[in-house]
């Protein structure tokens, strides 16, 4: 017998050492897999906890709850009675007052004058808003003049009433905690963020002028490219001649899915508004531009649901003398529906989350009021959480920035749960 | 085109002249001439590959959807050229039915899946008239007993053979001349298979059958007419993949051609 | 008004079609026809008739509607164009501000809004308040008698021989390219407007200083004195490279290693239960809009990255490092220009700073290049994850089990047999991750600096091409503008980078999938 290997390499401890350092390697391996796992996790779990955490501070907010006296020395200190003089009065100071008193605080003075500032500034924006239309109310404007068009708002000069202000930054305010001891400010349920609209003060800001404006973008979106990738993936699967011009379609869908969306809303800044002449800031253009981004992924899935059909379908419809087309509307198509349902929503889904060719189209959100068609200037769900980034309040900036982003994650769930529950149900009853 | 009446009781209901087919460079049929009679059974038997079931396609322009698939040759259908320029597919696959190998109803309901073919030929006017065209048309499948109770359930929830007699009552539906049976029980179980023969006799009173089986013995329960194709290799030399056509009983008890014989024999295939 | 009477109308019409066409039709058919045959069914017509009902509808409709979309997209450029073609020679050199005015105040009179500006602005009234007149009035005139034309050619033509099934499926054929042509007419929407502004920037500014130039300023007001005076924007983008470059250096890092590792992982290693929350984990991860990202990242995980920064400055200040870290950081400073970027991350901001380094401070910036880039890597991890998976389950198992045969451990198997074999396919896949992540703009928008500094500090602040898009293109569109048009020019380089990235790596992807089929 010829001795090939080395009888050395047959110790057998010799073996087992080598063996020890390969499961060790083998183990580290795997535990960097655990490693990049975990990291991941880690990562979701920051992002997570960082939303609901700041999120759920935004659910709740603080007023203030004062007695405000309507004194006419001050707000018509000459007694003209004139509505538009009214108006002009700046309504805040009416609040100052009740607040220094209760917080010890001299009315006149150097030595308290920091402390007024900072009291000053736990007062809403929208509040001295709020007791002006108490006072006076604009109802129009005058066609002739253009001068608005002033009423009483109910409220007499000398009034004193009871009002709910909102409060700003009271968590970084030293006379919160005070304020807060006395029962003037009252934590409550932040009830406006789903029934107002945007707006500078953290305590009216809401989210419903964006959901709507969402909605009407989604919908614009899906009116767009759903039947244009429906029928796009049906010619290209079942009619379209093998030729250059298809080949040329082919590389056009594949290369669109690719292109970063910044590039879809600089051509739908460009063609949209500025070539066609469309109105800038509406659902109607956001629409269009996500339909961009919406209909390569449309096609890809419709087309691989079309795939998925079995020929024997149509070669039975074609049998009873049904043409291709015939075949195609009775057989294939209503079997591929619920592949191509499922990759629409998630193109969707994919939409109400988009952001950057929104601000370009000028969605900005800088309209007030809920947009009761897509030709009305609306923020979407994505854009609103941008905006409210934007703000220089504390509330806005950082809590109900992630409120609007739970409501967002929600729809999201909302949308990738139907579409996982349709691909269940036509897979188990295939 | 010329008149033409179809539904004529003449002896010869296709007629086929010198047919070649071939799938891009590639003849796959040879110079086929044959006379099928009408009213009878027909079977098309060979070894696999040998071109029996795409010449059963051609029959009734199955092949057109094929990309590359060229008939040369003349087919005539009651005198008429199938493939003449300006003859209308959907006209032609009204009169000239077919059942495939692998039952495959519709994924609909019963009713739907043999109201279709009446459906799109618009061959009724009422609703009480295509009830009783489906009717008639499972009757004549041998189905009506076993669902008339459940039309409305999925056609996929049948079993095998009931499948299957319910694409041919989906195919008698729209009322042909010609029934092509592409091996119509290879995928059925014995008791199945003897229930679709049994349908294959009792529908050829009414209906023109041409199948393709590869059962030989099914060739000889229930066809009038036997061809025998025979194409691997198919050769320069070769003159034709049909080696012959006659009686059932004449070609399987006394072949003419050598091929035949071996083949009825058994010796391959 | 009339658009909508006109709508209405035509709408009304299409179904008057559809109905009338099938009873015409019906109504052709003479006794003797009504027999079956190759050519006619069991009503005597070549075509069922709802057919015929579908081709009137689609005669009357189409081209009428058709045309109706083409006017109302071609007349608003139609109508800049009149005016542009009848201004008169004074207008035209006038500059930009003031032609503006001057077409606005065209515009009024021409819808009758204001009274005519002055005699010789007269031609250019008249031609927009034809083309106004022709927009509202006219047009419909014009269309309502092609309706009409339509509608009785297609009567006429609904005879019992006529083949109306192959007319409805051809109109049907060429409605479906039309919409499978989209995907061609948006590239080409992409590629013109983009190159059209393009164009327009680089007849302003030279296309050489903008792909050499180090500075980007395009306010021009933002500038550091350093030496040059500060006259209209600067658009260099050597810095919007160099920052797009290290956030997604710092992204790929991140993505590849985790996202590698995890596909291997829940591949080839792990459990069903593990998988059972690592795979939602991942769908998670890619489902989270970008917006959110970009949130967490410059409000919660700027700040942890500084913390951690300012405590890796106290860990180099130790007394055994310290020595160290200042050799290094004034090694960097005494090379000079060519290693400024990296100097820059021991000491001040400015690029041009030079000066010793006596005490170890590492500076970040309000915003952290860091912070952005891992947040971005994070985004990507299951896009990297499941390319890489893909890559992976395409080797054949033939290799696998050739491996384990042999006596390889799992790992041995992964790193000398699959891994090596799956290459191509992941460097695909890496590539495309690469180019979304150039791609990106929220995140850095959110996270990152919108001051395009020179460096590769990642502690530093830079700014990336999609953020100066971004702020070059929010607030008032001027599309005549340098600043809007500069938006477009880096537009145009992105799609480029993008479009070659996507290709090479569809290109890699393909062959790499051939090779295993």
């Amino acid at each position: 017998m010829v001795q090939i290997i080395d009888p050395k390499y047959k110790v057998a401890d010799y073996q087992a050492q080598v063996m020890r350092r390969r499961r060790a390697k083998s183990r580290r391996f795997q535990a960097m897999g655990i490693a990049a796992l975990a990291a991941a996790g880690l990562m979701l779990a920051a992002l997570l906890s960082s939303i609901f955490y700041n999120g759920v501070q935004g659910l709740f907010e603080e007023r203030m709850t004062v007695e405000v006296t309507f004194d006419p020395a001050k707000i018509d200190p000459k007694g003209t009675g004139d509505l538009a003089v009214m108006r002009k009065f700046n309504f805040d100071t009416l609040v100052y007052p009740v607040l220094y008193e209760a917080l010890d605080i001299k009315v006149k003075g150097r030595s308290d004058r920091d402390k007024r500032r900072k009291v000053k500034q736990l007062i809403g924006l929208g509040a001295s808003n709020q007791l002006r239309t108490m006072i006076v109310q604009e109802v129009g404007r005058d066609p002739v003049s253009d001068e608005p068009v002033l009423v009483s708002g109910g409220t007499q000069l000398g009034d004193t009433v009871t009002v709910e202000l909102t409060a700003l930054s009271t968590a970084s305010n030293p006379y919160a905690q005070p304020l807060r001891d006395l029962g003037i400010l009252k934590t409550r349920f932040n009830g406006d963020f789903f029934t107002g609209v945007n707006s500078n003060d953290p305590g009216y800001y809401g989210i419903l002028d964006a959901l709507v404006g969402s909605f009407w973008t989604l919908l614009v979106c899906f009116l767009a490219s759903f039947p244009v990738a429906v029928l796009a993936a049906v010619y290209l699967e079942e009619f379209a001649p093998r030729n250059a011009i298809t080949d040329f379609i082919e590389v056009n869908i594949n290369n669109l899915a690719a292109v970063p969306s910044i590039v879809f809303g600089l051509m739908g800044a460009f063609v949209f508004i500025y070539v066609f002449g469309m109105p800038g800031g509406t659902a109607l253009v956001g629409g269009l531009v996500l339909s961009l981004l919406t209909l390569p992924t449309i096609i890809v899935a419709a087309r691989a649901a079309i795939r998925s059909v079995p020929g024997s379908f149509r070669e039975a419809a074609l049998g009873l003398g049904a043409s291709r087309q015939q075949a195609m509307w009775s057989f294939v198509l209503p079997y591929a529906m619920p592949g191509i349902i499922t990759g629409t929503i998630i193109g969707l889904a994919g939409a109400l989350g988009e952001t950057a060719p929104l601000l370009f189209i000028g969605m900005v959100g800088f309209q007030s009021g809920v947009p009761a068609t897509p030709l009305e200037g609306t923020p979407s769900l994505a854009v609103g959480i941008y905006n409210a980034f934007g703000s220089q309040f504390d509330e806005l900036k950082n809590q109900l920035s992630n409120s609007t982003i739970i409501v967002l994650l929600f729809l999201l769930m909302l949308l990738n749960g139907t579409a996982a529950y349709l691909r269940y149900r036509s897979e188990k009853s295939k | 085109m010329s008149e033409i009446m179809l539904g004529s009781d003449d002896e010869i209901r296709i007629s086929c002249k010198g047919v070649n087919v071939a799938y891009w460079d590639n003849l796959a049929i040879k110079n086929v001439s044959m006379d099928i009679p009408s009213k009878q059974v027909t079977a098309f038997i060979g070894p696999s590959g040998c071109g029996k079931s795409t010449f059963l396609r051609t029959l009734n322009r199955m092949n057109d959807t094929i990309d590359g698939c060229r008939v040369t040759g003349e087919i005539k259908l009651d005198g008429s050229d199938i493939y003449a320029r300006g003859m209308d597919t959907v006209f032609l696959r009204q009169w000239v039915g077919m059942v495939f190998q692998k039952p495959n109803p519709f994924p609909k309901s019963i009713y739907e899946n043999v109201a279709y073919g009446p459906r799109i030929h618009g061959l009724f006017h009422t609703k009480a008239e295509l009830d009783d065209i489906v009717e008639q048309a499972l009757h004549g499948a041998g189905l009506w007993d076993e669902v008339k109770d459940r039309l409305r359930d999925p056609g996929t929830g049948l079993s095998g053979g009931q499948q299957q007699r319910l694409c041919i009552a989906r195919a008698i539906a729209v009322n042909p001349e010609v029934i092509l049976m592409d091996e119509p029980a290879s995928a059925l179980d014995p008791i199945a298979t003897r229930k679709i023969e049994e349908l294959i006799h009792t529908l050829a009173q009414n209906y023109t059958i041409v199948i393709v089986t590869h059962s030989m013995a099914q060739a000889q329960r229930v066809a009038d007419k036997t061809a025998f194709f025979y194409a691997v290799p198919l050769t320069e030399d070769d003159d034709s993949n049909l080696i012959e056509f006659g009686d059932t009983k004449q070609v399987f008890e006394s072949p003419i051609d050598e091929r035949t014989r071996q083949y009825v024999e058994g010796a391959f295939g | 008004m009339l658009l909508t009477l006109f709508l209405a109308v035509l709408l009304a019409l299409t179904l008057v079609g559809y109905f009338l066409g099938q009873k015409r039709a019906l109504g052709a058919v003479r006794g003797d026809q009504a027999k079956r045959s190759f050519t006619t069914n069991n009503f005597g017509l070549a075509a069922l008739p709802v057919f015929y009902g579908q081709r009137l509808a689609y005669l009357v409709f189409l081209p009428p509607f058709l045309l109706l979309l083409l006017w109302w997209l071609v007349e608003p450029r139609l109508a800049s164009f009149l005016i542009d073609w009848n201004l008169p020679e004074a207008v035209r050199q006038a500059s930009r501000g003031e032609q503006v005015g001057i077409i606005n105040a065209i515009r009024e009179a021409a819808a009758g809004r204001a009274a005519l500006p002055s005699t010789d602005l007269k031609a250019a009234v008249d031609a927009l308040s034809a083309l106004s007149w022709f927009s509202s009035v006219g047009l419909y005139l014009l269309l309502s008698g092609l309706i009409v034309l339509l509608f009785a050619l297609g009567l006429a033509s609904s005879k019992p021989g006529f083949k109306a099934r192959h007319a409805v499926e051809t109109w049907n054929r060429w409605v479906m390219f039309g919409a499978a042509s989209v995907a061609i007419l948006i590239t080409v929407g992409i590629v013109l407007s983009l190159l059209f502004q393009a164009l327009s920037f680089f007849q302003a500014y030279s296309w050489f200083d903008f792909l050499t130039g180090t500075r980007w300023s395009p306010g021009g007001a933002f500038q550091r004195g350093y030496g040059e005076e500060a006259t209209g924007g600067v658009f260099g983008v050597v810095p919007l490279m160099t920052g797009t470059l290290l956030i997604v250096v710092i992204a790929m890092s991140v993505a590849v290693p985790v996202g590698l590792l995890s596909a291997i992982y829940l591949g080839e290693y792990a459990s069903n239960r593990v998988r059972v929350f690592a795979k939602p984990l991942m769908e998670i991860l890619a489902g989270i809009p970008t917006v959110v990202y970009g949130l967490f990242a410059a409000l919660t995980f700027t700040p942890w990255v500084a913390s951690f920064v300012d405590g890796l400055s106290a860990v180099l200040n130790w007394p055994v490092l310290r020595p160290i870290a200042l050799f290094v950081a004034n090694v960097f400073v005494a090379l000079g220009n060519g290693f400024i970027w990296l100097g820059n991350l021991f000491s001040a901001s400015s690029p041009t700073y030079f000066a010793w380094v006596e005490t170890i401070v590492l500076e970040t910036g309000s915003d952290i290049a860091l912070a952005a880039g891992v947040v971005m890597g994070t985004m990507i991890i299951p896009f990297v994850a499941s390319l890489s998976d893909d890559a992976i389950q395409a080797v054949p198992n033939s290799l696998r089990e050739g491996a384990i045969g042999m006596g390889s451990t799992r790992a041995e198997m992964m790193i000398r047999v699959v891994l090596p074999a799956a290459l191509p396919g992941i460097a695909g896949g890496i590539l495309l991750a690469v180019s979304r992540a150039i791609g990106e703009t929220m995140i850095v928008v959110m996270a990152a600096g919108s001051f395009a500094y020179l460096t590769l500090n990642p502690f530093g602040s830079v700014s990336t091409f999609t953020v100066q898009i971004n702020s070059l293109l929010t607030g008032d569109l001027d599309f005549g503008g340098t600043k809007v048009q500069a938006a477009f020019a880096i537009g145009i380089f992105l799609f480029l980078i993008t479009l070659v990235l996507n290709t090479l790596a569809l290109a890699i992807v393909r062959r790499f999938r051939e090779e295993y089929d």
